[in-house]
């Protein structure tokens, strides 16, 4: 009886740091990310629109051509981005290949009269929006990235807790 | 065991059911990712009130959930949540995982957390 007890009170603690934990992160980093992310979204909306001629960013500018994801997650529930991945990839590519391919031509093979996506190219999607775009959409870029790395924080410390709830009652 | 960390291998991308905004941000952010391979069209559906009907938020959290197997996580609104609320309550699976979202109009609110909620009845409250 006492055994179950201890066992009791060390997961019911455990439980209580996770909340805290959980709380800290929804409450601040994860709440203000969001929140920054739509007022800058609104920011850039009304410095576009404010011309009169242009379309808010929504779902009527959005490229819907075959294209990848810039974000997955691993198995270890991290945020991969894919874009830097690539980025880092053909950099290491461009100082491997300096001198040594000069001699051999690089063909690619193209069919005649049907464009080709580049799907195995993963694009930034600020490039959908156009080249120039108000530096509010940037910034909530750069939120809403910040937010989508707090999302992956929160859901991991929501299957702990789930976990830890379900060995309580188990134990109770 | 195989079989399983192999499926959860295949499970990379982040999918949402979400409002205009939240829909422009996340993309903005990279999550979006549209095909033409049949049944992966695409990762997100946007919710625009009076055209999108409950029964569409419904069929896209199904195919999202069931449906495909290459999602990790689903992204929804908790407000969008709030109308299919029966299913997101007695969805079980452990993947793809679900996470409710704020959206601009409908900030985060621990009162409706559900996981927070949990803890609650745990203690009694």
């Amino acid at each position: 009886m006492t055994e179950i007890q201890s066992q009791l009170d060390k997961k019911t603690i455990e439980l209580l740091i996770l909340i805290d934990k959980y709380e800290n992160v929804v409450n601040n980093n994860y709440r203000t990310n969001f929140i920054n992310g739509f007022v800058n979204l609104s920011k850039a909306n009304y410095e576009h629109t404010g011309r009169g001629f242009e379309r808010r960013y929504g779902v009527d500018s959005l490229d819907l051509r075959p294209r990848l994801a810039c974000l997955e997650v691993n198995e270890e529930f991290h945020l991969v981005d894919l874009q830097q991945k690539t980025k880092k990839e053909e950099k290491r590519e461009q100082m491997e290949s300096s001198l040594k391919n000069r001699k051999t031509k690089q063909t690619k093979s193209k069919s005649s009269g049907v464009e080709e996506f580049e799907e195995d190219k993963v694009k930034d999607p600020m490039l959908q929006f156009g080249g120039i775009v108000p530096y509010q959409l940037r910034q909530s870029q750069a939120f809403f990235k910040k937010a989508i790395e707090n999302s992956l924080e929160v859901v991991k410390l929501q299957q702990e807790i789930d976990t830890l709830i379900q060995e309580i009652e188990k134990l109770r | 065991m195989s079989s399983a960390s192999e499926s959860m291998a295949k499970r990379k991308l982040l999918a949402t059911i979400a409002d205009e905004d939240s829909v422009t941000g996340l993309l903005l952010a990279g999550v979006g990712q549209i095909s033409n391979e049949v049944g992966k069209e695409s990762n997100f559906l946007t919710v625009i009130p009076g055209k999108t009907t409950v029964d569409q938020i419904e069929d896209a959290f199904d195919n999202f959930t069931t449906g495909r197997d290459d999602i990790a996580i689903l992204l929804i609104n908790q407000h969008l949540a709030d109308l299919i609320r029966y299913k997101v309550d007695s969805y079980t699976n452990a993947f793809p995982a679900i996470l409710e979202i704020p959206s601009k109009d409908h900030p985060y609110d621990p009162e409706k957390d559900s996981i927070l909620k949990k803890v609650r009845r745990l203690f009694g409250e």
